[in-house]
């Protein structure tokens, strides 16, 4: 059984108005996640990232297709397969006037069973559970948000764009926490616009843009198509054959320089690049924007 | 778990328990300076003498049913129960009840009440006994001041009057909580529920006065639920009649009902 199943989810948005107009949300989204994965929705924003997330929780409701959870139906079963997910949303907002851990026991109430790691995962993300918690940061709201998400050991934790408003130490003690999860044997799923974030806790990803799935691949094949862009600029002309090396893939000219995508080794091309008369450089990740460009055509399909 | 039920309706009303306290005090301490301006006003002046110069559609709309302002219960009607019953207090719900669906969802609190196992009906009908707070507070309040105060400036009451025109205040004000649930589920805006919500009161108000005083359009009063509460039959008249009490139950219950069929066919808009 995969932990979230869905075949041709389709969602489109009716705007009110005198003329019934629609935006698309998504389209023939098909896709699934196996249990004891981390399974990632890699996209920009906008994409339809949440729109299908919210649908497995029923939320919003499809206008075609179907979705599954834990082997249930999402919209005819959702009470039943919410009290085995927790739920991380995009937008992060807590009621007024409670301290945190009023917060937190008002939710261990709402499950109807014990938040059996709530003291575990409370000392380690250093919850005070005094405070009020309209005096809380975004990061220290999105680090709640995660205490109750994975509070009562749920088999699936959905979470949107998670990492968002943690500032980078914390980043990356969400992720090692996160693989730890997945070595017990949980199963997430998490949507994210950041390669780099992807890349790092995935096992699978979903590229989804303006609504449709454009591949599904594991992580590994993620990692052989991005690298490195170099935007280098020169105090001098300099021929663009005295920079190409086999590790360059694309090379595009500007006016007193060029920007060139790699894969991940850089050497050979820092080294040539380290002999000619560099006025300015930056090297970057790989964007999804390239990634788009490079290996998917331009509107999302593959 | 032992209480696995109620938390919202809990949690609800430990959100909003300042305003409701100090809502009900208002309420208490108006009931009492009306009772006094009884003592002081009510004896020795001759209301009805004044009234009678006055054309005869003002008699109508103060003394829906009175017997004489020199009357301990005909005077708490016009000047208490009337102004704050009829205007005062389901203002206050409209306000309280807007916040209730319409914030969480415009708020987005509502996202993460909702991925927890609670259905959307559930979540409206907890929300809806919510209220009962506010408004079995207020009546108990209302009534203490009129009590409290008869006795204090030693006015001859029957206390049972008092309690009927209370216990049939419950329900006609758990019809505008029924009605304003119902708004707070179709319109994800709580500026414009509370709006809605109040303009209602007031509207509904207008038309049951002019059901009442223009010729051949008494069915307009139908749709006011003031129609089916006269605080002035017990209190003034000592008339006690449920015929209305029972219409404003099933009112409240359908409300209720109908806003929970809404809420669970809507999107949640994220």
């Amino acid at each position: 059984m995969n932990i979230i199943e869905t075949h041709e989810l389709t969602k489109y948005y009716v705007r009110p108005g005198l003329k019934k107009r629609q935006t698309m949300g998504i389209e023939q989204v098909s896709f699934a996640v196996r249990r004891g994965e981390i399974f990632g929705f890699l996209g920009p924003n906008g994409a339809g990232k949440t729109t299908t997330m919210r649908i497995l929780l029923d939320l919003i409701r499809p206008t075609g297709g179907t979705a599954s959870v834990l082997g249930l139906d999402a919209q005819k079963d959702t009470v039943e397969i919410r009290r085995h997910v927790g739920y991380i949303p995009g937008e992060i907002l807590f009621y007024e006037g409670m301290t945190a851990g009023d917060l937190l026991r008002y939710y261990e109430q709402l499950m109807g069973a014990p938040a059996t790691r709530k003291g575990e995962l409370v000392s380690l993300f250093d919850i005070p559970l005094d405070r009020p918690v309209k005096t809380f940061s975004k990061g220290m709201k999105q680090k709640i948000a995660i205490v109750q998400a994975f509070m009562h050991d749920p088999e699936l934790v959905i979470m949107d764009e998670p990492s968002s408003g943690l500032d980078p130490l914390v980043q990356q003690r969400f992720y090692d926490f996160l693989l730890r999860e997945r070595a017990s044997g949980k199963t997430i799923f998490l949507s994210t616009h950041i390669l780099g974030e992807a890349q790092r806790v995935c096992d699978r990803v979903a590229i989804i843009r303006k609504g449709r799935i454009a591949a599904i691949e594991d992580v590994a094949e993620l990692r052989a198509k991005s690298g490195k862009r170099i935007t280098v600029t020169f105090e001098g002309p300099v021929d663009e054959a005295d920079i190409m090396t086999p590790e360059v893939r694309d090379v595009a000219p500007l006016e007193d320089g060029y920007v060139l995508h790699t894969g991940s080794r850089v050497t050979k091309t820092l080294r040539r690049i380290a002999a000619l008369p560099v006025a300015d450089i930056s090297i970057e990740e790989t964007s999804l924007e390239d990634i788009f460009m490079h290996y998917y055509d331009g509107d999302g399909d593959v | 778990m032992v209480m696995a039920m109620f938390e919202i309706t809990r949690h609800e009303i430990r959100q909003k328990r300042k305003g409701i306290v100090t809502f009900s005090l208002f309420v208490f301490f108006f009931g009492i300076m009306m009772v006094a301006a009884f003592e002081t006003l009510g004896a020795g002046l001759d209301m009805d003498e004044l009234f009678e110069s006055y054309p005869a559609f003002v008699t109508e709309l103060f003394g829906k049913s009175i017997v004489s302002f020199g009357d301990f219960g005909s005077f708490i009607t016009v000047e208490y129960l009337q102004w704050v019953w009829y205007l005062i207090v389901p203002a206050y719900l409209a306000l309280f009840c807007a916040g209730s669906i319409a914030g969480e969802v415009e708020r987005k609190t509502a996202d993460i009440l909702l991925s927890y196992p609670v259905s959307r009906q559930r979540v409206v009908l907890e929300k809806f006994l919510a209220a009962g707070a506010p408004v079995l507070l207020i009546n108990g309040m209302g009534l203490a001041a009129i009590l409290v105060g008869a006795a204090a400036v030693d006015v001859a009451f029957e206390a049972r009057w008092a309690v009927y025109a209370f216990m049939q205040a419950t329900p006609f004000l758990l019809v505008w909580v029924g009605a304003f649930t119902l708004l707070s589920v179709l319109v994800y805006n709580e500026k414009t529920v509370s709006t809605l919500s109040i303009g209602a009161v007031f509207g509904l108000y207008v038309l049951d006065v002019v059901s009442r005083l223009v010729e051949g359009v008494s069915f307009l009063g139908y749709v006011s639920p003031m129609h089916y509460y006269d605080p002035g039959r017990a209190m003034a008249l000592n008339i006690v009649a449920w015929g209305g009490s029972i219409v404003l139950v099933a009112a409240a219950v359908a409300l209720a009902f109908g806003a929970a069929y809404v809420f669970t066919r809507r999107d949640i808009s994220g």
